[in-house]
């Protein structure tokens, strides 16, 4: 069973990826709009209605700079030359929205407000002429900083800074929809209606934009909760907007009073509301009666496999024994009746049953690696290094081998999982030097790109990278049998544990020049 | 040189047991014939000389153990994937009947799987081997097991 909408993820992704490319391009084309209706002086333009505050030059100028870099950002695939440019952009505005800032914080003119055109003094609803509204200079300062964080690993601060200046002008908003003065002004110069529009827009814009990291990180998901998010998030955001303003509309025209007006919008609210919370829950059935039967689905497959690693240690090992034990046999009774090569070749049919039965047990116990429920505890990886070391030692002490173990690793690891873990590196690497008169095993850890890596290091026979995905497939091979024997699962056990830990392992090695084993562990304890 | 090994010890048996070892009956129940066969050649190879009955299912082995014409078996070895009733069934009805139930009882299986393992203790099982791949460890196997249960271990008084 194929889970319904399986990469809706990417999808989805795509899709919020372009709508913030048209919500950057509209707020772009805004902010031109108006800088053109200031150098061709067109009211409309500059305040939509002339007993409203204009949206001043410089601000359009902002709204032009942040557009341009979020549509630069978001360029596919990403360039590091257009990068900085859009950084430089952003740069820009935080810069303009910190210097009015410092204009009104200071009391003193910077001689930035009329660079552009100028504003006659006396303009409505503004202290200093062509100086933006200070809620509108903070906007700036932090959307150009979250802008500039864009691609930073830690995206807290791009997307707080994002939804405080969403919610800042939202308030605003509500107060050119509702003509509340107060909430529309928010200072001493007020902020424009359509700089209210630009700023939702450019909030939505970044915030679509970053889909799938931090607090966006489940409206693109494919789970429960980024279908509920998409479909009542912009329904709750918009919905009572729209019928506040129509219902506004009603008062204004003297249909109705301020009572019936909430009457009607507690009403309306209540059965869009329902309205959308039932197609949610239409949907959200479909989607939880698909988890539940691919859920089954993967039941009945595990339970399958159960039955077939059981049959497999057991079936299977029965015709081996009769092979191994009639040849023997063979070999016992009948022996002095055969020549040579035919004793050769039962010795041959011996040596092939308990190689297949050393595969039916590597098989089993690599199936049994999966099965079992983890439990992740912060363990001393070094103390248990040495003691492995240890016991490989003793299995030849005649070889000359030094184990430079590092001593405090620690990780949040299985303990019944680890040790094999460590086992089959060190035994790889015990096993890889073994013609060499001196050899070094190395184990330890250092931090690389954000990420703690441990390694095992060896300077045995090595391997030719060529072939380094091969490594980690259970029952492949790199060497003959008769340079190094094994059955070839020592490394797919090792990479099912590192799997099983939510790690990654890779290694590197050159023919004749060692190898070094890597891995990560990602494992939260409990 | 195990053979060397298992023929010089049972030599030893022999020696301090005299024939009171060899009057005590081994039951395998077993529905392969070859892993049948190959039993009988590693008793064989280790001088084990008991009597040795041989049933091919679980129902045939309750329908022996509860015949009340011959005495019980001193030694029973079980194996778990049997036709008709499973090995641990049997077992379950050895530990249930006062007659049996303290018959030794050694669970001989290709299995190590853990609910095997686990399931079988909890039945009352007193050992678990599992059979080798390579007959020369099962013979000294064999060899350390009819030591152990024929030689060494006390058996329970006979009813």
């Amino acid at each position: 069973v194929i889970v319904e909408g399986a990469d809706v993820s990417e999808g989805a992704r795509a899709r919020a990826v372009q709508a913030a490319r048209w919500a950057a391009l509209v707020t772009v084309v805004l902010g031109v709009a108006v800088l053109v209706g200031w150098s061709f002086d067109i009211q409309v333009l500059k305040s939509i209605v002339p007993v409203w505050v204009t949206m001043k030059a410089n601000t359009a100028l902002c709204f032009v700079l942040i557009g341009a870099a979020l549509l630069l950002l978001l360029r596919e695939p990403p360039k590091r030359v257009t990068d900085n440019f859009a950084y430089a952009l952003a740069a820009l505005a935080t810069l303009i929205g910190m210097l009015t800032v410092a204009e009104y914080v200071s009391g003193l003119d910077l001689r930035i407000d009329q660079m552009l055109f100028h504003e006659m003094t006396g303009a409505v609803q503004t202290v200093t002429p062509g100086r933006m509204a200070v809620l509108t200079a903070i906007g700036f300062v932090l959307l150009g900083l979250a802008l500039i964080l864009f691609r930073a690993r830690k995206v807290w601060f791009a997307q707080a800074a994002t939804l405080l200046t969403g919610v800042v002008f939202m308030v605003s908003f509500s107060g050119y929809l509702y003509e509340v003065i107060a909430l529309e002004r928010f200072g001493p110069t007020a902020i424009a209606a359509h700089t209210a529009v630009g700023f939702l827009l450019l909030v939505a814009g970044v915030l679509l934009a970053q889909a799938g990291r931090g607090v966006m990180a489940s409206v693109t998901n494919d789970g429960a909760d980024g279908v509920m998010l998409r479909r009542l998030l912009p329904a709750v955001l918009v919905m009572p907007y729209a019928i506040g303003g129509l219902i506004q509309v009603g008062i204004r025209q003297g249909l109705y009073g301020t009572d019936f007006g909430w009457a009607l919008f507690s009403l309306a609210t209540m059965l869009t509301l329902v309205a959308f919370v039932s197609w949610n829950a239409k949907d959200l059935h479909r989607l939880d009666k698909a988890h539940r039967s691919a859920l089954d689905s993967l039941e009945d497959a595990v339970s399958e496999l159960q039955a077939f690693s059981y049959s497999v240690s057991h079936d299977l090992r029965a015709p081996l024994r009769s092979l191994d034990g009639f040849s023997t046999a063979l070999l016992e009774d009948y022996g002095d009746k055969l020549d040579e090569e035919g004793l050769r070749h039962l010795e041959r049919i011996r040596g092939a049953a308990r190689k297949m039965g050393e595969l039916t047990d590597g098989l089993l116990a690599l199936s049994r690696l999966s099965r079992a429920e983890p439990h992740f505890i912060d363990l001393d990886l070094s103390r248990l290094a040495e003691e492995i070391a240890g016991e490989i030692r003793k299995s030849d002490p005649s070889r000359q081998v030094e184990f430079a173990i590092q001593p405090g690793l620690h990780a949040v690891a299985d303990v019944t999982l680890i040790r094999p873990l460590i086992q089959n590196l060190l035994d790889n690497a015990w096993k890889f030097t073994s013609r060499k008169e001196r050899a070094r095993i190395e184990f330890g850890a250092e931090d690389s790109g954000g990420e703690h890596v441990y390694y095992v290091r060896d300077d045995g026979a090595g391997f030719d990278m060529a072939y380094a995905d091969k490594l980690f497939v259970a029952f492949q091979r790199l060497h003959s049998q008769g340079d190094f024997p094994g059955i070839g699962i020592g490394l797919a056990t090792v990479a099912r544990i590192v799997h099983r830990h939510r790690g990654r392992v890779w290694a590197e090695g050159e023919p004749d020049d060692g190898a070094t084993f890597r891995f990560t562990l990602n494992a939260e304890e409990g | 040189m195990s053979r060397l090994q298992s023929n010089g010890n049972a030599a030893v048996w022999q020696r301090s047991k005299g024939h009171e070892m060899s009057d005590r009956q081994i039951l395998l129940v077993e529905d392969n014939p070859d892993d049948v066969e190959l039993t009988r050649r590693a008793l064989k190879r280790n001088n084990i000389v008991n009597e040795l009955h041989v049933v091919e299912d679980g129902v045939e082995a309750i329908d022996y153990l509860f015949g009340a014409d011959h005495p019980v078996p001193s030694l029973i070895l079980l194996d778990l994937k049997l036709p008709r009733l499973s090995g641990l069934e049997v077992l379950q009805r050895i530990r249930a009947t006062e007659r049996t139930q303290l018959i030794p009882v050694v669970v001989l299986t290709s299995s190590k799987e853990e609910r095997d393992l686990i399931d079988s203790y909890k039945l009352g099982a007193n050992s678990y081997i599992r059979k080798p791949v390579d007959f020369d460890q099962f013979v000294s196997a064999v060899h350390e097991l009819g030591m152990y249960w024929l030689v060494l271990n006390e058996p329970p008084p006979t009813p």
